[in-house]
C-alpha cells in the first residue's frame, strides 16, 4: 500500500492546511473500500499495476485536491469578459504611452534609434504591470461581488440614455485624444519654467513675441478644458447637447486666440544682440518665421471657424434627430392604441 | 456550431457536464435520505445509472455539508472508521423544493418537445 500512501501524501500537499487531515482521512477510507471491493471481485490482492490504474482513474493529486478548494477561479465568469476588455485597453494605452514617450524623447533630445530601443525594452515591463494590476483589481472586484450583493442594488433607470448611432463617440479615439492632449498640456504648462522647450537650441537667438504672454493663459485654460472633454467622452462615449456646445465653444475660443495672434506682427522676436551660429544676423530668419506663422494662424483660423460650425451643426442635427424619433414614437403609440 | 458542421465531442462533453452538474446535486440529496459513506454512495448512484467520478462526488459531499444540507459522522464499520453522510432537516426541505423545480422543468421541456413535434413552434433540425 506504499503507492496509496504516496498518492495520499501528494494530494495532501495541495489541500488547504486546515482541512488536510480530515480530507485525507476520508479519502483514504474511500480508496481502501474501493481497493477491497476490487480485491473481492478478483479474489486476490491487487498488483502494483492494478493499484496504479485505480489511482490514475481517481485523478491526478493536484486535480483531486483542487476540487476541494471553495474558490477555484481568480476572476469568475461575471467579470471575465470585462476583464479581457480592460486588459486589451490597458495594454493598448501602455503601447500608446510608450509611443508618445519615444516621440517626446526624440523631439527633445534627438537620437530616435536609442529612444525606440529603450521603448522596445521598456514595453514588456510596462505591459506586465498593466496585466498584474488589472488582474489584481478584477480579482478584488470579484471577491467583493461574492460578499456584497452589488447586482441587486442597481437601478435600470440610472443607465445612460439610449445612444443614437450618430451620437456615439469612439472610445479608442477619445483615449488617444486624451493622451495626446495630456502630453501637449503638460508641455504647455512647463513652458514658463523651461522656455527652451519651444525653440530648442534656437532659443539662443529667437524668442516668443510679446503677444504670447497675452494668449498663454487662455491657451492653457482651453487645453485643460479639452482634456476634461476627452475624459468625459471616454467615460460616457456619446454626444450630449451640453458637450456639443462645449466643444463648439472650445473651437470658437481657439478662433479668438488665432485671430489675436494673426493681428500680432511679431509672433517671434530676435534675442537682443544675438546672431545666428554662423555669425549672420537673425532678422531675416525672424521675418520669415513671422510670415510663415501668420500663414499658419490664418489657416488655423479658417479650420477653427469650420470646426465651430461643424460642432454647432452636429448639435442641431442631433436635436432634430431626437425630435423626429420622439414624433415617430408618439405616432406608433397612437397607432398601437 | 453551425448547422451541418461535424459533431463536436468537446462541445457535447461541455454541455453534458453543465446539464449533469445541477442534476447530480439533486440525485445526491435524494440518495442520502438513507445514510451512506462516500464510496457506497458512488456505487448506489452508479447502480441507478448515474456514474460519477470520485473527484467530483467527494468534494460535493463536503460542500453540501458546509451548506448545511448534509450532516456527517465518523463511525466504525467493517473494522474501519468511515464518514457517513445523511440528509439534514434543511437538506430535506431543500430537496423537496428542488424536486418541485425539477418536475416543473421536466414538464416544461416535455411540453416544448411535444409542441415542436406537432409543428407549432417551427421545424427543429433532425437528430443525428
Amino acid at each position: 500500500m506504499e503507492l496509496l500512501d504516496r498518492y495520499l501524501q501528494a494530494v495532501r500537499f495541495f489541500l488547504p492546511r486546515a482541512q488536510q487531515d480530515d480530507i485525507i482521512r476520508e479519502l483514504s477510507e474511500n480508496l481502501h473500500s474501493a481497493i477491497e471491493d476490487r480485491e473481492g471481485d478478483l479474489g486476490r490482492p491487487l498488483t502494483e499495476d492494478e493499484l496504479a490504474a485505480l489511482l490514475r482513474a481517481h485523478g491526478h493529486p493536484m486535480m483531486v485536491a483542487g476540487r476541494y478548494r471553495s474558490n477555484q477561479q481568480l476572476i469568475g465568469p461575471t467579470f471575465f469578459p470585462i476583464y479581457v476588455f480592460a486588459l486589451k485597453a490597458g495594454l493598448g494605452i501602455a503601447l500608446l504611452v510608450t509611443v508618445v514617450l519615444v516621440t517626446i524623447g526624440t523631439v527633445m533630445h534627438g537620437d530616435a534609434g536609442r529612444h525606440l530601443l529603450e521603448a522596445f525594452l521598456a514595453y514588456p515591463g510596462r505591459a506586465l504591470m498593466v496585466f498584474a494590476w488589472t488582474t489584481l483589481g478584477f480579482a478584488a472586484l470579484d471577491w467583493a461581488r461574492t460578499r456584497v450583493k452589488l447586482t441587486h442594488s442597481w437601478d435600470p433607470r440610472t443607465l445612460p440614455a439610449l445612444v443614437a448611432p450618430g451620437d456615439a463617440i469612439s472610445r479608442t479615439r477619445s483615449i488617444c485624444e486624451f493622451l495626446l492632449v495630456s502630453a501637449a498640456t503638460t508641455w504647455l504648462a512647463m513652458l514658463p519654467w523651461a522656455p527652451a522647450m519651444i525653440f530648442g537650441p534656437a532659443a539662443a537667438f529667437i524668442a516668443p513675441g510679446p503677444v504670447w504672454s497675452t494668449v498663454y493663459p487662455a491657451i492653457l485654460l482651453m487645453s485643460f478644458a479639452t482634456l476634461a472633454l476627452h475624459a468625459t467622452n471616454v467615460a460616457r462615449p456619446f454626444w450630449t447637447p451640453t458637450r456639443g456646445y462645449f466643444r463648439a465653444a472650445l473651437h470658437a475660443g481657439g478662433v479668438v486666440v488665432t485671430l489675436i495672434l494673426l493681428r500680432a506682427t511679431e509672433l517671434v522676436v530676435a534675442v537682443p544682440e544675438a546672431t545666428l551660429p554662423d555669425g549672420r544676423p537673425v532678422a531675416p530668419l525672424v521675418d520669415m518665421l513671422n510670415q510663415v506663422g501668420q500663414l499658419g494662424m490664418a489657416a488655423a483660423t479658417v479650420v477653427g471657424v469650420i470646426e465651430t460650425i461643424r460642432a454647432l451643426h452636429g448639435v442641431r442635427s442631433r436635436r432634430a434627430r431626437q425630435a423626429s424619433a420622439a414624433n415617430r414614437k408618439q405616432a406608433s403609440h397612437f397607432n398601437g392604441a | 456550431m453551425a448547422h451541418g458542421s461535424p459533431f463536436d465531442p468537446a462541445l457535447f462533453d461541455n454541455l453534458r457536464l453543465e446539464l449533469r452538474r445541477g442534476c447530480l446535486t439533486v440525485a445526491v440529496l435524494a440518495a442520502l435520505r438513507s445514510e451512506q459513506y462516500g464510496y457506497t454512495l458512488r456505487k448506489v448512484l452508479a447502480e441507478h445509472g448515474l456514474v460519477v467520478d470520485e473527484g467530483t462526488l467527494y468534494p460535493l459531499l463536503r460542500r453540501l455539508e458546509t451548506q448545511g444540507l448534509l450532516v456527517s459522522e465518523w463511525r466504525e464499520e467493517g473494522k474501519r472508521n468511515k464518514r457517513f453522510y445523511r440528509l439534514s432537516v434543511e437538506g430535506q426541505r431543500m430537496l423537496t423544493l428542488l424536486l418541485v423545480e425539477w418536475r416543473s422543468l421536466d414538464t416544461a421541456l416535455d411540453d416544448i418537445l411535444a409542441e415542436a413535434q406537432h409543428g407549432t413552434t417551427g421545424p427543429i433540425p433532425a437528430s443525428r
